[in-house]
């Protein structure tokens, strides 16, 4: 049922793509008026026309092997466990954080709580985890690597990763002259 | 003799003031300035030698991060959402200007993008496959353009995307003529089918191809600019043939509108002294770069800027895609 | 120079202790680079940079090449153990890599990886040295239509990775190609398929999709799974049982196909290691015997993967050193290095400066025996990682995934891609589809399409025109028999039923 219900949303949404959302701009006039140019909607919608016909087969597909299938329809949300919903949340939630939390703050909760999902039952011993690995991850990445992780917009998280960024600037330049 | 001593001691003032205003600002953590375009690409090798003279001059770290994506979308829409505290500026080319005015960018790059300072002019060059051309049998652009109007639809042109600079640039140059445009995502792509002769021309800047030019498989045409370039000094120039068409890349850097105007004063005055440095005069030679004069302050190439986005308007207005009118009102 | 002096001269830089102590440090450091997500090769090379600011133009580009030919192998190890491909083009080393890993074969997984890495680079280094004018001849008489033809190629083949789900597995390369549509487009700059999202301009980048689709989905069906009693257990006993010599053995067609295909995708400016390592992946499914075991966890599809990513360094090399232009992404930083040093690479560099090719090839050599070594280390180090209970593991999983997306453009839109595609990736398994082939369709979309159209234009509109050259025609024929024939084949079956 999930299967089916999936596979009908695509093939509407493909349907609707096709309409509304292949050209979202106008084509340039040379180049519409050029006789021997591919137009940029051309691929695009030769890949949606392909995939309308074979998801219809599938669909076909589905609904005739289950034809005689008396669980097909309750099996839709048997298969979702909240402990996946809560996964998912947490994944997705992450990414949106990032931008106004900035790398640290949102290190420390995604590896806490996930870490509580995935049934780690010492509280204590994970937070700890939590902000040893959030600093081992920023000590190789924005130290070692100088990827420029996200400092976050809010002012305080922004304070707080200028203030990192601070140390470790001394730090960097304290062993510059002691190498020297 | 009170007014003048007054008048006197208000110049002072002023200038004193004035000096200690620009001296006031010292960068105090590393300053990331923000490369559009690829690792390894023009834009970035012309940026990362620059960034290594900064820093000894602004006694502070100078990053470059490059944020691809979206023809230089990406990197404008990321600079936009840093704060204008002068730790943060971007390179641009015209090619920012014409995402601009197509609408792709969230905000008015034009209104809240102030341009800082010029590095470099390169000068667009019409080349020609040697393959092609002994197949098709024209050895000048003026032939070129004879065979052209002979042979309508024959003769193919390779370019980066046509709607970026490289398109503005051929359609003045080659107006009203029956040619296949070609685009390539990549120099790299487009030269070589050069080379192999499966596009006939293509127009670029001469920085990536000297190798090929020295070796015979590639012979440019006509060098997009007022005068004859110093290499190549047997290619024709457009000016000299009664083209009016001279756009040339420009890299330079920008700064966010609010960007505390001490720091801009700072930057600006770093970069002018790092383009005297003997290092960068030989990359310029190195890079093509020597052809134009490369550095502008703020005021020039605010000027300069201006001219492309009104240039670039009428061309993308004539092409359809125009969507941001700067010039409606006047 | 005869290829004999080239050869002797090579080595005769790399034994300069100074050099050769240099290459060592950029194994080091190439193969932790490339091991890392979001580190892709052409990063790891911009990141050696800097250290080669004050080197000789020779030691430096023998330390960016060592840099580059062990990121390329660095991704596989990320690839096997936590099934994040370290660098995109190890992200079918994953398919059978990471099944064996969970089997707790990861020490032949890693053996195989890097064995056939070393050979696949070794083999494309010494085309690179002896066959360099020949190759770049070659390279430069492929024509757009030649290129879309071998993409194409690479596309039919889709219909043989999962042969008993034929159509579902053509959705999903379908949906793939689809993807690839979104955000400007590259002929036009015309945007498609964004529905009004300014975050999609852009379009998909590679590395998200990949990241969220293969480790965030892993780790999502596990949080599925687990429960309290194993979130103290570790994934799999780490067993370092090294391949036998009778498994080598038993694959070396396979090695040398690869190894021969790789170096040829590099040469070609726009493809690049990770289109090698798809399409040698996809060929080897559909000439094994046992076309049903790839995915499962079987050596052939970890030595195919591996073998082609790294044979095609030695191929990005070559149009690098013979004409000036750079065959892929991390080529082009190694390029603005060494004009940044005065060499003035292209068609005359062969006659006026032999010894960069020799110094580049011996490079490679010097780097493929010894990173064998030196990697098994640096895997063994993090295989132990794989005994930290899950409940710790995952969530650094999904970090690393995070700052992965995060880094390859300081893009927030693309950690947002990353985590839409790793529910995505959920919903493709519960609906039976592939994402191989989903991948597969996104890796060659971009540059499918592009050569179609710009083939399409040359040809002036003129399809059989088209794909009237020898190259291109023939693998047209090939690439729609391969289509075809598994769905008629079905059909047949059907009817006799």
């Amino acid at each position: 049922m999930f299967e089916l219900i999936c596979n009908i949303l695509l093939w509407l949404g493909l349907l609707y793509a096709y309409f509304f959302n292949v050209l979202e701009a106008p084509i340039p006039d040379r180049t519409a008026r050029n006789p021997y140019t591919l137009k940029p909607d051309v691929w695009p919608k030769a890949i949606i026309i392909l995939l309308l016909i074979c998801i219809a087969i599938n669909i076909i597909n589905i609904i005739r092997k289950n034809k005689n299938n008396p669980d097909f329809a309750l099996d839709a949300l048997m298969s979702i466990r909240a402990r996946l919903v809560i996964g998912i949340a947490l994944v997705v939630g992450a990414s949106f954080i990032l931008e106004p939390l900035g790398y640290m703050a949102t290190c420390c909760l995604v590896l806490f709580f996930y870490g509580l999902l995935l049934g780690q039952t010492h509280v204590i011993r994970l937070a700890v985890f939590s902000v040893l690995v959030t600093f081992a991850l920023y000590i190789v990445f924005s130290v070692l690597l100088s990827v420029n992780l996200p400092r976050g917009t809010i002012e305080e998280f922004r304070n707080f990763s200028l203030y990192v960024e601070g140390i470790v600037a001394s730090a960097k330049s304290a062993i510059g002259n002691v190498g020297r | 003799m009170k007014k003048i001593l007054c008048a006197l001691l208000a110049v002072v003032l002023v200038a004193s003031f004035a000096s200690f205003a620009s001296a006031e600002w010292k960068f105090e953590r590393k300053v990331t300035i923000v490369c559009p375009w690829g690792v390894g690409g023009g834009a970035d090798s012309t940026l990362r030698p620059m960034a290594n003279l900064l820093k000894p001059i602004l006694g502070q770290e100078v990053e470059i991060v490059n944020v691809t994506g979206g023809n230089g979308v990406t990197a404008v829409e990321y600079v936009y959402k840093q704060p204008a505290d002068g730790y943060t500026f971007m390179l641009g080319t015209q090619s920012l200007f014409m995402q601009d005015i197509q609408g792709t960018t969230s905000m008015n790059f034009k209104d809240e993008f102030i341009p800082v300072a010029r590095l470099v002019h390169a000068i667009n060059v019409i080349t020609a496959s040697k393959k092609a051309m002994d197949r098709k049998g024209y050895k000048t652009f003026s032939e070129m353009i004879k065979y052209v109007k002979e042979n309508p639809f024959e003769v193919s042109v390779g370019m980066l995307t046509s709607t970026g600079l490289d398109g503005a640039s051929l359609k003045q140059a080659l107006e009203g003529l029956d040619i296949l445009d070609v685009s390539y995502p990549s120099g790299s792509e487009m030269n070589s089918a050069l080379v192999g002769g499966h596009i006939d021309i293509m127009v670029t800047g001469t920085d990536e191809i000297e190798g090929l030019i020295a070796a015979g498989d590639v012979v440019p045409l006509l060098a997009l600019s007022e005068k004859r370039m110093k290499r190549y000094p047997d290619v024709e120039c457009s000016v000299e043939l009664g083209i009016n068409s001279v756009l040339g890349p420009a890299r330079g850097i920008f700064a966010k509108k609010g960007t505390p105007q001490e720091a801009i004063d700072v930057l600006v005055a770093a970069i002018e002294k790092a383009s005297q440095d003997p290092t960068w005069q030989a990359f310029l030679v190195q890079g093509c770069y020597d052809e134009r004069p490369g550095f502008a302050g703020p005021a020039e190439y605010a000027a300069d800027c201006e001219s492309d986005y009104k240039l670039l308007t009428d061309y993308l207005k004539a092409e359809g895609v125009m969507k941001k009118d700067y010039y409606s009102g006047k | 120079m005869t290829t004999w002096e080239l050869f002797t001269n090579g080595f005769g830089v790399l034994m300069d202790p100074y050099t050769l102590l240099m290459v060592v440090f950029a194994i080091i450091v190439g193969t932790i680079f490339g091991a890392l997500p979001g580190v892709s090769a052409t990063m790891a090379v911009a990141l050696g940079l800097p250290f080669t600011y004050s080197m000789q133009p020779v030691p430096a580009i023998v330390f960016l090449v060592a840099v580059y030919c062990s990121s390329i192998t660095g991704g596989s190890i990320t690839a096997i153990l936590f099934k994040i491909p370290g660098v995109p083009s190890s992200a079918p080393t994953t398919f059978d890599g990471y099944p064996m890993a969970q089997r707790g074969e990861a020490g032949k997984a890693l053996g195989i990886a890097l064995g056939s890495s070393a050979i696949g680079g070794l083999v494309s280094a010494l085309a690179m040295l002896t066959l360099s004018p020949q190759l770049t001849q070659a390279a430069l008489s492929f024509s757009p239509s030649d290129i879309f033809a071998i993409t194409f190629m690479g596309l039919s083949i889709l219909t043989c990775l999962d042969s008993k789900n034929i159509l579902r597995t053509l959705i999903s390369g379908l949906l793939g190609l689809l993807l690839a549509c979104v955000g400007q487009d590259p002929m036009y700059a015309v945007q498609r398929l964004t529905f009004g999202s300014g975050e999609l301009i852009a379009g998909l980048e590679m590395i998200p999709v990949l990241i969220g689709i293969f480790a965030v989905t892993e780790v999502l069906k596990q949080t599925k799974k687990r429960d309290k009693l194993s979130a103290e257990e570790g994934t799999a006993s780490v067993n370092t049982k090294m391949p036998s010599w009778k498994e080598w053995w038993g694959i070396k067609w396979l090695l040398a196909r690869c190894s021969v295909i790789g170096t040829i995708i590099g040469i070609l400016p726009g493809a690049g290691a990770t289109i090698a390592s798809f399409l040698c992946y996809s060929t080897e499914t559909k000439l094994s015997k046992h076309p049903e075991k790839f995915g499962t966890g079987i050596i052939d599809g970890v030595a195919a993967s591996e073998t082609a990513n790294n044979a095609a360094t030695g191929g990005a090399m070559v149009p690098l050193l013979s004409l000036g232009i750079p065959g892929g992404n991390a080529a082009a930083v190694m390029m603005s290095a060494l004009v940044l040093k005065g060499v003035q690479l292209g068609p005359l560099l062969l006659v006026n400066q032999p010894q960069y090719l020799s110094a580049t090839f011996a490079s490679m050599v010097v780097t493929n025996i010894l990173m064998v070594v030196v990697a098994i280390a640096i895997a063994k180090v993090f295989a132990q990682i794989l005994a930290v209970p899950y409940s710790y593991l995952g969530p650094i999983i999904i970090m690393l995934a995070i700052i992965g997306s995060y880094a390859t453009n300081m893009s927030i839109a693309d950690v947002k891609i990353m985590a839409i595609a790793g529910v995505i990736g959920l919903i493709i398994s519960a609906c039976h589809f592939n994402s191989a082939a989903l991948i597969l369709g996104l890796v060659l979309g971009v540059i499918c399409e592009g050569n179609f159209s710009r083939a399409y234009t040359i040809s002036r509109a003129n399809l059989v025109n088209m794909f009237a050259r020898p190259v291109a025609g023939t693998l047209m024929v090939v690439s729609l028999a391969l289509l075809v024939w598994p769905i008629v084949s079905q059909l047949f079956r059907k009817n006799n039923d």
